[in-house]
């Protein structure tokens, strides 16, 4: 635990640890000092010249993510040299700024724009055509280079050496002709690329799948979850609700990474990151429906279809006993799914071999030791902690069956041909169109839903957009079923169902559903599986 | 501005039993009465203190103030709705104004204060566009009735409560289910008995 | 003739009628000739203008304003405006205070001139209606000079006006007094010692000052019954209090009152825009430097070709936002996050173009501190009031208008109970009732 100094900033007397960088001492009560090139992942090289303080006793401006906190030193980031100094080095950054905003995407969110109306609004002396360089340069999978636009703050640079450490991107020339680039013959096709866009202040480099989609301003943020991999990063969902031609009608536009300093600090992967296309894709299910006598869907209404689902599959189970019938889940069921899950398959009375939780064969991931981690299955350590045993194997099921409930993942062929079958999830896939029932499922951005990573970190994924069509979370549907076979299932919102859990089971003990923006460690958090 | 609002105020504070919140100076002096004697504070200017002109009867709609910015709400704990009477001492023969005076009344849920019609009469048609556009009733006054929306509207539009886009359901015509286009038939002249 | 027996009717008129000026219902209980009781519907052009104004930004809601009484939108641009700066501490230049206040005065002419031209068509005076439009036509060749539209001006900003008046808009204004003048003159000969209208007007639709105060009753209305109210006197906003009018008061508060009473106040009005000419600070000198349209100026400034963009001269649409940079301060009150900069800047450097969208996106531009603010001003028709609530954002909590029609149509019934259905006609039309204020 560092000393804890005193000092004064801005004329308020402050304490903090002694070392911490003057400029996040600022931060951490509430002073914005603006900056560019520092970032507290990739360092602080004080390039930008931009984060000015007066220090009493320096006969020179210093940079304040440069300058360390010392006992009794007198900080002024608001004095009229200060205040002159960063003005003075805006308008150097944007002496060669080309008019850009029009057709920039970073207009809503750029710094460019924020700090010139925060501690800038003077008036441009720039008098000479500007300096021409590359627009529009492909340079990976996901992003695209606006060397213009570029201020050389260099955070991508370091990100791409210290970070993701692929050294695909470097700063070359000098003076107003130093630009941006990939070394020759490379491309920023590393996993991690769409963090560079993150980071980037200004839009230089910018999401080529977000390009032109729809404005910043319009996007509403909410804090969520990735359901990828079993790190299961913090994200915001940005959505688009209020200009839905602009986006075709998607609702979600993007994710962004949320800061979360055990789980994912300030990054997510590539893969993550895209992966919000599945939320308004063709394939999502807006409503459930069975097949019909003819071999037809035929729509039903969900409290209809849990009623009618509840009669049938008792049916089937008192007829053919429950040793016959599987639960294939998904892994990306989260622990109020699971719950709701395990009350219905005690009910039901299916064999704990019958039950396989895992992402579909095809899913295996690779690891590295950045983000990603090879097990898929996000909600690892809550399925763990909620009793249920997470194989990847079918061939652990007792044959022969006669029916099976597949949660969001594919099933074998083989399931074709079976008397009673289940289809439940967002969106659907072949065995979608072979299943005798198919409910609706709602994807994480529609649902509250807490999720326990591989350190054992429970987290939640908030609500982002309501439910699509008829669709309902994995626990209503597990809940109505359950209660038309004469179960009890009283809950209607995840909380409730939350707060049950907590209470029944010993890992989530004293947790509440309020969880924490960084979520809390499960009760018996032990060290990370596998 | 002529009359001297401080010996008003002291027979108001008197008359309401407790000093009352004040804000503003000069024409935009705001004074917060408590609604259940809002009545009878608008009797006592009127009559004693020579406002005599009602210049405006409104309400606002104050949930959900400050959430995106962090502004403190005004509403003490429970209030949503707030009447503002907006009063002036109006001198005849000069035709200048002695006065102006707004009073705040927060409404208690949606159960507004007596009505001022019988002191006013242009009350009558603001109470109605009060309860039209907020659903604050007003008592002791004939039935309220919309002003300005249609009869079958359903909702009280400028709540915060009311998206702007909201649709209503279809009325009419009489003879018939509400339909969404209309038909030959409705277009040709028909004969009424 | 046998004595037949009598019976009251209800007789529905509106709201598509002729005689009723936009649309409203009027029902009547009539015997025979005689009005026992009137009620007015009104409604039927509610376009939620209220809600409107609480989901825009606060600039964006000078649009509806226009749209309140269509036939004066320069008071209610100005009026809302005012509203805004009061709220917001924002303090506008003193060339844009007169330029409000010109506009304003022309508005009211407009105002004027149609209604008692409404009127008089209704009482069969054909003649006086196209001669007052044709007078009121040269006025709006100089609205639409000055804002880019005739009726639709939107031509006040939060922070002053959108552009200074072109260099010989004065001469243009002047010279369209002179048609006003004669063409009032025209009227009042046809009309003011004409048996016809004299019989019409004088004694029907009496209003007491008493009813009208009770009422709430402003503007020509109340001063045609003998109370010389108007809120340019009473509390003078802008630059009413360096300027010299006389309110021109009625006796009896009839109808025939309140057509003298609208037109001495057209008198009075070009009288004040011919005092602010004369008084109103000068404007800027116009620089003899080329000038370059717009478009051009965009299209290098996209190009990253600034070089002395921002010394040239944007030559811009009237109607185009921001406008030109000389004669801008004159007009804006300088405060930077809620005025667009000048089109120079704005297609001229990185700076302006940014700072211009840092007021357009949601989210940024004027913000006023949260509070209330009531700001009253002359329309047409009496007291507009603006009500404005803000909690910090963008776009205003709630904008609550007074509108003075409904005050003087809440009364309406009072005048017509015991008249005769032909007097309605001439009443109504001196009431001069706006639907678009009315029921906004």
């Amino acid at each position: 635990m560092a000393k804890l100094v005193k000092f004064n900033l801005d004329g308020r007397e402050i304490e903090a640890p002694e070392g911490q960088l003057v400029i996040e001492a600022a931060k951490d009560v509430g002073i914005e000092v603006p900056h560019y090139c520092y970032h507290p992942g990739l360092g602080n090289p004080g390039v930008c010249r931009l984060c000015v303080c007066e220090v009493e006793g320096a006969p020179k401006p210093q940079m304040s993510c440069r300058t360390a906190v010392r006992e009794g030193m007198k900080v002024r980031t608001d004095s009229p040299v200060a205040r002159r100094a960063q003005a003075a080095s805006l308008e150097f950054h944007l002496a060669n700024h080309p008019l850009d905003c029009p057709v920039c995407d970073q207009a809503g969110e750029c710094h460019l724009q924020d700090y010139y109306q925060g501690y800038g609004l003077y008036k441009s002396s720039v008098r000479e055509d500007k300096r021409h360089k590359q627009k529009r340069k492909d340079i990976g999978r996901a992003v695209m280079l606006d060397q213009e636009r570029c201020i050389q703050c260099t955070r991508c640079v370091r990100f791409t050496d210290e970070v993701s450490k692929t050294h695909e991107l470097g700063v070359f020339g000098r003076g107003d002709r130093s630009v941006l680039d990939v070394y020759p013959g490379m491309r920023l096709d590393n996993p991690y690329s769409g963090n560079v866009v993150d980071i980037c202040p200004v839009g230089a480099l910018t999401d080529k799948d977000f390009r032109f989609s729809v404005r910043a301003w319009y996007l509403d943020k909410t804090p969520s979850l990735c359901t990828g991999c079993a790190r299961v990063c913090s994200i915001e969902v940005h959505t688009n609700t209020r200009r839905p031609w602009h986006t075709d009608g998607r609702r979600v536009a993007r994710y962004k990474p949320r800061y979360n300093t055990e789980v994912n600090r300030w990054w997510i992967c590539d893969e993550g990151r895209y992966s919000y296309k599945s939320a308004d894709s063709p394939t999502r299910l807006k409503a459930s429906s069975t097949l019909g006598a003819d071999g037809h869907a035929v729509q039903v209404a969900p409290a209809d279809a849990a009623a009618r689902l509840g009669s049938e599959l008792g049916r089937h189970i008192s007829e053919r006993g429950a040793d016959g019938f599987a639960f294939i889940l998904s892994g990306t069921l989260s622990c109020e799914d699971l719950f709701a899950a395990k009350q219905l398959i005690s009910r039901l009375g299916v064999p704990a071999s019958n039950i396989v939780l895992a992402p579909a064969p095809e899913q295996l991931g690779e690891q590295d030791d950045i983000l990603r981690r090879a097990e898929k299955v996000p909600n690892l350590y809550g399925a763990t902690a909620l009793g249920f045993d997470v194989s990847r194997s079918l061939d652990r099921l007792k044959a022969p069956l006669w029916g099976a409930w597949v949660v969001d993942r594919e099933a074998p062929a083989a399931f074709k041909g079976l008397p009673f079958t289940v289809w439940q999830g967002p969106n659907a896939v072949r065995f979608t169109s072979e299943a005798r029932w198919v409910l609706a499922a709602s994807h994480t951005v529609e649902e509250k839903a807490t999720y326990a990573n591989f350190q054992g970190r429970l987290q939640r994924a908030n609500r982002a957009v309501e439910s699509l069509g008829e669709s309902q979370p994995d626990w209503a549907w597990f809940g109505a079923v359950l209660r038309a076979m004469g179960g009890d299932f009283p809950h209607q919102c995840a909380g409730s169902v939350f707060k049950a859990m907590s209470a029944a089971e010993p890992a989530f003990h004293g947790l509440s559903f309020d969880l924490p923006a960084e979520g809390a460690p499960l009760v018996a958090a032990e060290e990370a599986v596998r | 501005m002529s009359l001297e609002l401080s010996s008003v105020k002291a027979d108001l504070d008197a008359f309401c039993g407790a000093p009352l919140a004040a804000r503003g100076t000069g024409f935009d002096t705001v004074w917060t009465v408590p609604a259940a004697q809002a009545h009878g504070a608008l009797e006592r200017l009127k009559s004693r203190h020579g406002f005599n002109m009602l210049a405006d009867l409104t309400c606002v709609d104050l949930q959900g103030f400050g959430k995106e910015t962090g502004a403190p709400s005004p509403a003490p704990a429970g209030a949503r709705f707030k009447l503002v009477y907006r009063l002036s001492a109006l001198d005849p023969a000069t035709g200048l104004l002695n006065a102006r005076l707004a009073l705040d009344a927060w409404v208690d849920g949606d159960a507004g204060p007596v009505s001022a019609g019988d002191l006013f009469p242009c009350a009558d048609w603001l109470e109605r566009e009060v309860w039209d556009m907020f659903g604050v009733s007003f008592s002791d006054r004939p039935d309220i009735t919309r002003i300005l929306m249609y009869p079958e509207f359903v909702g009280h539009p400028l709540r915060k409560d009311y998206p702007i886009k909201k649709r209503q359901p279809l009325i009419g015509p009489p003879d018939g289910p509400p339909r969404e286009r209309l038909t030959e038939a409705d277009l040709r002249p028909r004969i009424v008995e | 003739m046998k004595a037949h027996e009598s019976r009251s009717y209800m007789l529905n008129m509106g709201p598509a009628h002729p005689a009723m000026h936009g649309v409203i219902r009027l029902l009547l209980m009539l015997e025979g000739e005689h009005v026992l009781d009137a009620e007015a519907e009104i409604g039927y052009l509610h376009r939620a203008f209220e809600k409107h104004a609480e989901n825009d930004p606060w600039n964006n809601v000078v649009p509806w304003t226009d749209r309140l009484n269509y036939v004066s939108p320069l008071i209610n641009n100005s009026g809302y405006c005012m509203a805004v700066e009061k709220l917001a501490g924002i303090a506008i230049p003193e060339r844009a205070q007169y330029l409000r206040v010109i506009s304003s005065e022309v508005s009211r002419i407009t105002d004027h001139l149609t209604c008692v031209g409404a009127n008089a068509m209704e009482l069969g005076s054909f003649t006086a209606f196209l001669y007052l439009l044709q007078a009121r036509e040269e006025l709006y060749r100089c609205v639409d000079r000055l804002t880019g539209a005739r009726v639709t001006t939107s031509y006040t900003r939060v922070g002053g006006v959108k552009g200074d008046m072109p260099a010989d808009w004065p001469d243009m204004v002047r010279k369209a007094f002179e048609k006003v003048r004669s063409t009032v003159k025209d009227a009042d000969g046809l009309l003011t010692k004409n048996r016809i209208f004299v019989d019409r007007t004088r004694g029907t639709g009496v209003l007491s000052k008493e009813k009208a105060l009770a009422y709430g009753i402003t503007g020509p209305m109340l001063r045609s019954a003998g109370v010389p109210y108007d809120v340019r006197r009473a509390q003078p906003y802008l630059v009413y209090d360096r300027l010299d009018f006389e309110v021109p008061v009625g006796e009896t508060g009839d109808n025939y009152d309140r057509y003298l009473v609208r037109l001495a106040e057209i008198d009075q009005s070009m009288r004040i825009v011919e005092q602010c000419f004369a008084q109103i600070p000068a404007g800027p000198i116009q620089s003899p430097d080329q000038a370059l349209p717009g478009s051009k100026m965009s299209d290098l400034g996209k190009r990253g070709m600034t070089a002395d963009l921002l010394k040239a001269k944007a030559d811009v649409d009237p109607t185009l936002e921001g406008g030109a940079r000389c004669g801008r301060d004159s007009v804006m009150a300088p405060v930077p996050d809620a005025t667009l900069p000048p089109k120079e800047e704005t297609y001229g450097s990185i700076e302006g173009l940014m700072r211009h969208f840092e007021i357009i996106m949601w989210g940024r531009g004027i913000t006023p501190p949260a509070g209330e603010a009531y700001q009253a001003v002359e329309g047409g028709n009496g007291e507009l009031g603006f009500h404005v609530v803000s909690d910090g954002r963008d776009r205003a909590w709630r904008v609550r208008v007074r509108p003075p029609c409904f005050f003087n149509m809440a009364g309406l019934h009072e005048l017509l109970k015991g008249a005769l259905v032909a007097d309605i006609i001439a009443t109504f039309g001196s009431i001069n009732m706006i639907a678009g204020e009315l029921d906004r």
